[in-house]
């Protein structure tokens, strides 16, 4: 059994890849968008010296998990669900989390081809230079940044058809990355914008980054990381659970 | 197939990711070469940490904070390292008393001034100050505190500077204020109280009590601004936190230190600008020190040259040497701040000079040091600088010699780091203003037919246009315009509308004459302006504008009456003016309010 469901749940990444491969326009947005973004706002506009570069590649990066982590899961679920594709599935022997799993997997590698050119162009392009340890932290932060997305993506794909998931994932995605300060930083927000911010967790993720970089907090207060770890930790179960009860709504 | 196609993909990716990461280029760990960005280390050196002197010490640094220091230090094979030998490393200073606009920030750190604790300033300048002082990253600015706009009554201290600030004149709007003032980003809260004066209105004791108690419900420091023993007792009475100024009309009672000492209050006495209410010119010495001189500006020198006028009454600086004395002597907290840009004071250079004064009310060296180190960042709670030790941020400064010896020791600076970064501490002096061209045309503008100078001043680029504060976010707005009928009924004259709106420190409208690349010209030649002028009857303002200059122009005030008369200004009597780097000058309205409307005919310059 074990050996059966890890057999399909690497069956089904060969088939999320070649499919993703054989249409790109779904991803090719997702993985482009980020890095231009990115460019623009650091090499592109006057006053943008190293230090911005290094502030901007802490946000733009958890900004660039978040495209491939909502969109594939709100758009591509809601799809599948439109053609009937899950039912099969669950008549299908192959287990339901060799599906889930499969798609988290896809996310995290498209989540990846979207960091790479930003991290070539910070590292060589902005001379950015951070403790090897800062790199790997923070590759591993952005990385991870996907959980929180996927699981906000995948409740949108079990509770919409898949137009309505292309306009709500849209609201998610371009809300959550402008009022989670990775655009333009949340102290430059008027005060209750402020106070919003911090109940997202575009913003958390953003600050763990920030502090990896050692660049200012957005808060202005004394920043304490670990909070901001554990509120993101906590932000994530309640998003599991929210997705959970989406995934059981849908099926009954 | 499928399973093929994710393995070669999930295998190449993994690969590239972690080569990736292995190129970016690094800052060096253990071992590997350096020099630069904020890790290094520091040996030999003696180190004052706040409060104590150690001897030969060293100090490892990384990623712009402290993480080893002591005797026993091991310094790993090719990290960068400072020879300290010599040389005495002192916590980045901190002024507790200061007010920021303009270049201050920048000005501040390259006399070591790694921290500014702001007593009165717009809400715009507190914008973005919490979010750079919670990081490392390079910075050509010391940190900034503030108190944000400070609590007073309509017509009371702070409201004369033409900006339109929120007053209190009832216990009730207390609370709400200080709520106001948090929200604006506010660090702590200034109250000004300073009854029984016939010139300026003050808060009433229920206010400022109220005002107190608010800021500590909302947990937040409440510091007074007093001129008298009467006030700082009411204050102290009111459980005031601390006291941003020494009172100089009478020595403190035996009381009065007793509770402040009871009452664990701090006292900023501000010598600095009290020596020079009191004339000493101090800002003369600072002009007159090689080791200051080089890095002031121009706008630096200027604000040093100037003074505050006539002396004041009922003040006596001998009062608050011997106030500070005593109240240190007690035991009372006494922390240094400069007030700068008050006359005869600038950011930096003036917190070197108050630590002096601070030596000279009595306190020894070392004393004076921890008022301007660790100190203020206890009183504040700030926790992660004044001190040097582990774990705290890599703001200091290391001077030539040892301040022990004598605390003049301070101002020869060898080199000062924010952030773990070695600030870049740029001379000011290098622009050669001997090469400034000459203005040879002793008429600026005579108007007889259009508002176009003489014709070889606007063929070097000088031209007549409006100036008004709108260009330093004010609100008075200026149109000028030419008539035909001017002075002495000949020619013609330029006119002015002018309206005078709160909205900035020291508002104005009016005309300029300058060069709009503001080149600098060399006016040296001449010893007076003059113009002829008649309008609504009032105050006007005449300015004089120099190349790298910022803050305050030098000005004149003069009156206009509705007939036309010539007014004649000394070049001298602007003070702290460098006419060899002339750019323009202004005739304007302001900073009186109102609408006034004037005209200006033959505008020379005299030898």
């Amino acid at each position: 059994m074990k050996y059966l469901s890890l057999n399909a749940f690497f069956n089904e990444c060969g088939a999320e890849i070649l499919k993703a491969v054989r249409a790109p326009e779904y991803i090719l947005p997702t993985l482009i968008l980020p890095v231009a973004f990115y460019a623009l706002f650091t090499f592109a506009l006057p006053n943008s010296g190293a230090n911005s570069a290094r502030y901007l590649l802490a946000t733009y990066g958890v900004f660039a998990v978040m495209g491939p982590a909502i969109f594939g899961f709100g758009v591509g679920v809601a799809n599948e669900r439109d053609r009937g594709w899950l039912k099969l599935k669950r008549a299908s022997p192959a287990p339901s989390a060799a599906y889930i799993g499969a798609k988290i997997m896809v996310t995290l590698i498209f989540a990846s081809l979207a960091l790479i050119p930003i991290y070539l162009l910070a590292g060589f392009g902005a001379d950015i230079t951070m403790a090897r340890s800062a790199w790997f932290m923070l590759f591993g932060l952005h990385l991870l940044s996907v959980l929180p997305f996927a699981l906000i993506g995948l409740t949108l794909g079990f509770s919409f058809n898949s137009n309505g998931a292309i306009a709500v994932s849209n609201i998610f995605f371009l809300g959550m990355a402008a009022l989670g300060g990775l655009w333009i930083p949340a102290f430059l927000f008027p005060t209750a914008l402020q106070k919003f911010a911090t109940t997202l967790p575009s913003y958390q993720l953003a600050e763990i980054a920030l502090a990896i970089v050692g660049a200012p907090s957005q808060s202005g207060v004394d920043r304490i990381p670990m909070q901001n770890l554990m509120i993101i930790a906590i932000m994530t179960i309640v998003l599991a659970g929210l997705a959970i009860w989406a995934w059981s709504r849908q099926r009954n | 197939m499928l399973k093929k196609i994710f393995f070669i993909t999930i295998t190449a990716l993994v690969g590239f990711l972690i080569f990736m990461l292995l190129v970016l280029p690094a800052t060096p760990g253990k071992g590997e070469a350096v020099f630069s960005g904020n890790s290094f280390a520091v040996k030999n050196i003696r180190v004052f940490d706040g409060q104590i002197m150690h001897e030969n010490y060293s100090l490892i640094i990384k990623g712009g904070v402290i993480t080893q220091m002591g005797e026993q230090v091991k310094i790993p094979k090719g990290l960068q390292t400072y020879d300290g030998a010599k040389k005495t490393l002192l916590p980045g200073l901190i002024d507790a008393h200061t007010h920021t606009y303009g270049t201050a920030l920048k000005d501040s750190l390259r006399f070591g001034v790694t921290t500014n604790f702001d007593m009165f300033t717009s809400a715009q300048t507190l914008k973005d100050m919490k979010a750079k002082r919670s990081g490392t990253l390079e910075t050509a600015e010391a940190d900034l505190w503030s108190a944000g706009i400070m609590a007073t009554a309509p017509g009371g201290h702070g409201t004369q500077y033409g900006f339109a600030i929120e007053t209190l004149t009832h216990p009730d709007e207390a609370n709400a204020w200080v709520t106001r003032r948090l929200a604006e980003g506010s660090d702590y809260i200034k109250l000004v109280y300073m009854p029984g004066r016939s010139n300026l209105n003050s808060l009433d004791l229920q206010t400022a009590s109220a005002l107190i108690k608010a800021g500590h419900e909302q947990g937040v420091l409440v510091l007074a601004h007093i001129s008298t023993l009467a006030a700082a007792q009411d204050m102290l009475d009111a459980g005031v936190d601390g006291l941003v100024h020494i009172f100089t009309d009478k020595p403190a009672s035996k009381e009065f230190i007793a509770q402040a000492t009871a009452n664990n209050v701090f006292i900023i006495p501000t010598l600095a600008v009290m020596a020079s209410v009191a004339g000493e010119n101090p800002g003369a010495d600072l002009l007159a020190n090689e080791l200051v001189s080089p890095y002031l500006t121009p706008s630096q020198k200027q604000g040093l040259a100037t003074d505050f006028g006539a002396a004041w009454p009922g003040f006596d600086l001998d009062i608050a040497l011997e106030n500070t004395r005593k109240l240190h002597a007690a035991g009372v907290v006494v922390l240094a701040g400069s007030d700068a840009p008050n006359p005869g004071t600038t950011h930096g250079a003036s917190l070197h000079q108050d630590m002096a004064l601070l030596v000279r009310a009595g306190l020894t060296p070392l004393e004076a040091l921890s008022a301007a180190t660790h100190a203020p960042a206890l009183a504040f709670g700030l926790k992660d600088r004044g001190r040097i030790d582990v774990g705290l941020r890599a703001d200091f400064v290391i001077i030539d010699n040892n301040p022990d010896e004598g605390i003049s020791r301070s101002f020869a600076i060898d080199s000062i780091f924010k952030n773990g970064y070695l600030v870049k501490r740029e001379r000011q002096d290098a622009s050669n203003t001997d090469a400034s061209p000459i203005i040879a045309n002793a008429i600026l503008g005579h108007f007889n037919t259009d508002l176009n100078p003489p014709e070889d001043l606007a063929a070097q680029g000088f031209a007549w246009s409006t100036t008004d504060d709108r260009i330093a976010n004010g609100k008075s707005e200026a149109e000028i315009s030419h008539i035909n009928l001017g002075a002495d009924k000949t020619g013609g004259a330029l006119r002015v509308n002018a309206q005078v709106k709160p909205g900035f420190f020291f508002p104005w409208a009016g005309v300029y004459f300058g060069h709009p690349a503001q080149k600098a010209h060399n006016i040296e030649a001449y010893k007076t302006l003059s113009f002829q002028v008649r309008g609504t009857p009032g105050v006007y303002t005449a300015m004089i504008f120099t190349s790298g200059s910022a803050g305050a122009p030098p000005s004149q005030n003069f009156e206009v009456t509705p007939d036309w008369q010539t007014i004649t200004l000394e070049m001298k009597n602007f003070k702290g003016l460098n006419p060899k780097l002339f750019t323009g000058l202004a005739i304007t309205a302001g900073p009186g309010q109102g609408i006034f409307d004037y005209e200006i005919d033959t505008v020379t310059l005299g030898k």
